[in-house]
């Protein structure tokens, strides 16, 4: 122990006396250590962590496949759940819960929530209790029962200031009255972030029965000692009972059980792996990088090591006295990192997927701290090591000559210093063609968005009260109304309102038949006659920036007294009447014999648009006037405004506007298009930016590692420059000579990186999109930038060899 | 023999260095001429100026006044380029601590200023292969020099300086790292090339090597303060008296 603390003693005032080594070292170290801290803490919070639920590993969803659709994760109907609740024998219990918008109003500002109807079964089922008074009753599950509401933390501490009466106070949710029976804890969220309340789903013996509205979401607890896979059996073998018992409605659907946690984070787990792995890279890099500065140290120690070897020091000895500097070293180093990711936390807590975003927090808990001193262990061993082991190695006869014989480091010691640098650009070329692919890949993304100059869009969601707007005729008022006020504002170009806006719901169908097809003939084709049903305002389009590419556009005059139109998108054409005409063609949503359904004329074609998620395949989508079309459930409620200057600028006027036309409708989602698109590739965006961060990383530390290893090779070799110059060397041989070492080096890890990154952006296959991850520009652009700035760093030391003065060189020991 | 056949040509040749605010004449006007096929050598105490003196003639560095004419071209003010074409072509070194390069072999480090003349493969080869057979040294062309002793390496360098046929061979204390009986063979290696027409210049403050030289400069503060025959000269004259008495 004793000699131990002399060493520590020793390490740090050895390490004091050279500040600048120093100062790199832990520079270098924190930033490699900082990033995998950071990193880690986030692959911790969402892959690791337990999610904040009872025995969380039994949790699953249970979904719906309708691949035929294009729905492979789809809602199910409540029959079905019924049928999934009432027959299995693996499941402790199941639970759904349905999406649903309230208007709070009659305590304050009338405000828009977010909610989940859940079953009554569905907060036991999760084991969370509430913070404050109780969940909701079976018989309150009812639809004559007494409405009640949960509230979350949130809205309990925003809207009531945490008052603890609230309890048993009665809030009007579209109107009705809801009496408050308790509130969540802080942190507690199931699947999304911006619920606000809780209300019981109420299904009525109606409700229950239907097997065509997909509406639900289910999660259920598997039994103790039943893995998902036996409950997946189990549901698909219910399914196929269903399938076979309503062929109809049921068919062509089949289900299965998904872990919760493969449910929120399972779209994440590859790429923060891929983070995890280019972290890895950079803290490998700078421990090359730290172990070729140790190494460059070690020649200048040798004499230090033999007089302490000759005082009678065993090479062991040695070692450990150089490891024991290493581990201080990483030490501070690792106590910088943490301060650096501590920093990062509010920045990648946007990688948190939303249904952890409550829970799950950034922090250093006991797990990333105990990852840090893992790693801060193993960091000090991998660049401590070899040089360590390098220095010890001495020549003592040699090493106590007056002079010690020629300074610099053995042939093995270059090489070694060479093998690492070659190691460091094979490394960062690998994580540069990692993050090129991802940029490709963001930018194409966005790119296929580029007409609609989201930029200039405002859009806002005005959901309407089904009580209080229950006819068309109400509706359509409102509309036409806030369309007309808004559209004579100053600065707007055009407004138009929709069921929605493209990627603001991704969802929402219905099933349709085409006129003079029968349904045998319909499915002999193997289509599934389903597509987006968007409810429009003429303008909308035009708005949007979706152009018509055939046909018409809707006027004012397709209205309620009109011929029944419709728009229907590319993709709609091209599947279901390949090779036609589609303008001129009837369909009618539903059955085709239900009468009550009017056959609706296509009058024209939209174009594409990416709208189910930026890198999902376009769904076929349909348009109707709004004032034509009496299903309340797909009602406009997107409002999208294009404006002349910047969108929000008018966020006022439009709000006044529809306050002018309803003083208590809620307004809420407020943003421009670009932020609906930005919110879409937020994800895509922060893991793009951080590898592109990493990889720059990596880029200066290799790009350091190649000047310090020339460096070092011009000071060492400063005699025999000096040789060549007095034997009529000219400075463009003794330039071309260290920038043909270093640009061999570099030429080396090159190749390798590239056969590395061929190998390893493999794993990048799920996150491109019209990228090959074998593209390769990408692959020649980042050879040759990395060669550049690889020449670049070569060029200093080499202008340097090129001022060697030979008297000098040749004069001094 | 007029100043104007000689190899080299020093006229008033002056070597300031200002180190702060001090300033060292090393050199204080040197007149000093060496005829092609003389062997001469630089004799003095440490400090005298000896080694700025055969820098100069080097080209490794310029005088701070004077003239300097290296076979009937001047060069005292030539650009950095210049001079290390001259150098290349003119001047070979020997050093006293070899200066061989480590990490090429024997064959290599002799080809080294062939290579920087741009001369082809073929005369590099005959060349190389005729400066290490004549120093002793054709078996070892392979080696690297660490696998030599301090004498072969030596000669090794001898043969680098030797194989682009300069006009003047310069040896700074050829011998300072040498034990004796190596020390003695390189001398007697360069006698033979001077024997065989080379022109030597070289720097020793070993008296007895001194005295193989045809002629031998003195030097003390900068200045030449004496010049005597050799023993190489005074056994060529002994030689011619005993031929014509």
């Amino acid at each position: 122990m004793e000699t131990l603390l002399k060493d520590v003693r020793y390490g740090v005032s050895s390490l004091l006396k050279h500040p600048g080594f120093t100062a790199i070292a832990v520079i270098t170290l924190a930033l490699g250590i900082g990033a995998n801290t950071a990193i880690f803490s986030v692959v911790n919070a969402v892959l690791l962590r337990a999610l904040p639920f009872a025995d969380p590993d039994r949790l699953v969803m249970i979904w719906e496949d309708a691949s035929f659709a294009g729905f492979p994760r789809n809602t199910p109907a409540p029959a079905t759940f019924n049928d999934w609740k009432t027959q299995n024998q693996l499941f402790e219990d199941m639970a759904a819960t349905d999406l649903r918008s309230f208007n709070l109003t009659g305590d304050g500002e009338p405000q828009m929530v977010e909610s989940f109807g859940v079953t009554a079964n569905f907060f036991p089922l999760l084991g969370v209790k509430p913070a404050l008074g109780r969940t909701i009753l079976p018989e309150e599950d009812k639809p004559e029962a007494n409405k009640v509401v949960v509230l979350n933390y949130n809205l309990w501490q925003q809207r009531y200031g945490g008052d603890r009466n609230v309890i048993g106070r009665d809030l009007l949710l579209n109107g009705e009255k809801y009496s408050v029976i308790g509130v969540m804890p802080a942190g507690f969220q199931y699947l999304d972030s911006h619920i606000q309340l809780w209300v019981p789903i109420g299904f009525t013996a109606q409700g229950l029965a239907s097997r065509t509205r997909h509406y639900l979401k289910v999660v259920g607890r598997i039994k103790p000692g039943v893995t998902v896979a036996q409950a997946n059996a189990e549901i698909q073998t219910i399914s196929q009972r269903i399938a076979r018992d309503h062929p109809e409605e049921a068919g062509r659907l089949s289900a299965f059980a998904l872990p919760l946690r493969d449910q929120i984070a399972g779209d994440l787990r590859r790429p923060l792996l891929v983070l995890l792995v280019a972290v890895g890279f950079v803290l490998l890099i700078a421990c090359a990088n730290i172990a070729n500065l140790l190494l460059a140290r070690a020649a200048s120690r040798k004499r230090e090591m033999a007089v302490r070897a000759a005082l009678g020091a065993s090479r062991m000895r040695l070692v450990r006295q150089l490891l024991t500097e290493s581990l201080l070293l990483s030490s501070v180093g690792a106590m910088c990192g943490l301060v650096l990711a501590t920093w990062s936390f509010s920045f990648l807590q946007r990688l948190i997927p939303d249904g952890l975003a409550q829970s799950a927090k950034l922090s250093l808990d006991p797990q990333v701290l105990g990852f840090t001193l893992l790693i801060t262990f193993v960091t000090a061993i991998v660049f401590g090591l070899v040089p360590a082991f390098q220095a010890s190695r001495i020549d003592l006869n040699e090493a106590l000559k007056q002079g010690g014989g020629r300074s610099g480091l053995n042939a093995g010691g270059n090489r070694l210093r060479s093998a690492l640098v070659v190691a460091e650009v094979a490394l960062a070329l690998v994580l540069l063609v990692g993050a090129g692919l991802l940029i490709q890949t963001f930018l194409k993304l966005r790119g296929q968005y580029s007409s609609l100059r989201a930029e200039s869009v405002l859009t806002l969601r005005t959901v309407l009260p089904q009580r209080k707007y229950s006819e068309p005729r109400q509706r359509a008022n409102f509309y036409q109304q806030v369309l007309e006020r808004v559209g004579s504002l100053p600065g707007v170009v055009s407004a138009g309102y929709a069921t929605t806006v493209p990627l603001a719901v991704k969802g929402g169908t219905n099933g349709f038949s085409v006129a003079g097809r029968s349904v045998e003939q319909a499915l002999a084709g193997g289509l599934s006659y389903d597509a987006n049903h968007r409810q429009v305002s003429a303008d909308f389009l035009k708005t949007m920036g979706i152009p018509i590419q055939k046909g018409r556009g809707f006027t004012d005059a397709d209205n309620e007294g009109s011929q029944p139109v419709a728009l229907i998108n590319e993709t709609m054409a091209r599947q279901y009447w390949p090779g036609e005409e589609a303008i001129g063609k009837r369909f009618k949503l539903g059955d085709p014999g239900d009468n009550e359904v009017p056959w609706v004329t296509i009058v024209g074609v939209a174009g594409d648009v990416r709208q189910m998620g930026v890198a999902e395949p376009v769904k076929p989508e349909m348009y109707f006037p709004y004032q034509q079309a009496g299903e309340p459930f797909y009602a406009p409620r997107d409002l999208a405004v294009r404006t002349a200057g910047d969108p929000l600028s008018l966020v006022a006027a439009v709000r006044n506007e529809i306050h002018q036309v309803d003083p208590e409708q809620p307004i809420s989602n407020v943003r421009t298009m670009a932020e609906v698109l930005s919110e879409e590739t937020a994800s895509r965006s922060l893991g793009m930016t951080l590898l592109t961060i990493f990889a720059a990383l990596a880029l200066l530390l290799a790009t350091l590692g190649i000047y310090g290893v020339l460096a070092y090779f011009v000071v060492q070799h400063t005699q025999e420059l000096g040789v060549r110059l007095a034997l009529g060397a000219q400075q463009r041989d003794i330039l071309s000579l260290v920038l043909k070492k270093g640009m061999m080096l570099t030429m080396l890890g090159v190749v390798l990186g590239l056969a590395g990154a061929l190998a390893l952006t493999r794993v990048l296959d799920s996150l491109m999109f019209e990228v090959s991850t074998n593209d390769p520009v990408t692959y020649a652009g980042i050879a040759l930038l990395l060669s550049f700035v690889a020449l670049v760093a070569c060029y200093l030391p080499a202008r340097r060899a090129t001022r060697v003065d030979p008297l000098v060189a040749l004069t001094s020991e | 023999m007029s100043s104007s056949d000689a190899l080299i040509h020093l006229a008033e040749v002056k070597k300031v260095f200002y180190t702060d605010e001090v300033e060292t004449h090393a050199l204080s006007g040197i007149h000093l001429d060496i005829q092609k096929g003389e062997y001469v050598s630089i004799a003095g105490p440490s400090g005298c100026g000896k080694s700025t003196l055969l820098s100069i003639l080097g080209l490794l560095d310029t005088p701070s006044e004077g003239e300097y004419v290296l076979n009937e071209m001047p060069v005292e003010n030539l650009s950095l380029s210049e001079r290390a074409r001259i150098r290349n072509r003119e001047v070979g070194f020997i050093f006293q601590s070899f200066n061989l390069i480590g990490d090429l072999t024997v064959y290599e480090n002799v080809e080294l200023p062939l290579t920087y003349r741009g001369m082809n493969s073929a005369e590099r080869k005959k060349r190389v292969t005729e400066a290490l057979e004549s120093v002793g040294m054709g078996h070892r062309a392979k080696h690297l020099p660490s696998q030599l002793s301090g004498g072969q390496q030596q000669r090794v360098a001898v043969a680098r300086a030797i194989g682009g046929q300069p006009s003047i061979l310069l040896a700074d204390e050829p011998t300072g790292n040498l034990d004796s009986t190596n020390g003695e063979a390189v001398m007697e290696l360069l006698r033979d090339l001077h024997r065989g027409g080379a022109t030597i210049c070289m720097v020793t403050h070993d008296a007895r090597y001194a005295q193989h030289a045809d002629r031998i400069v003195h030097l003390f503060d900068g200045l030449i303060v004496e010049e005597e025959a050799g023993a190489n000269r005074r056994d060529v004259e002994d030689n011619g008296r005993g031929a014509n008495g």
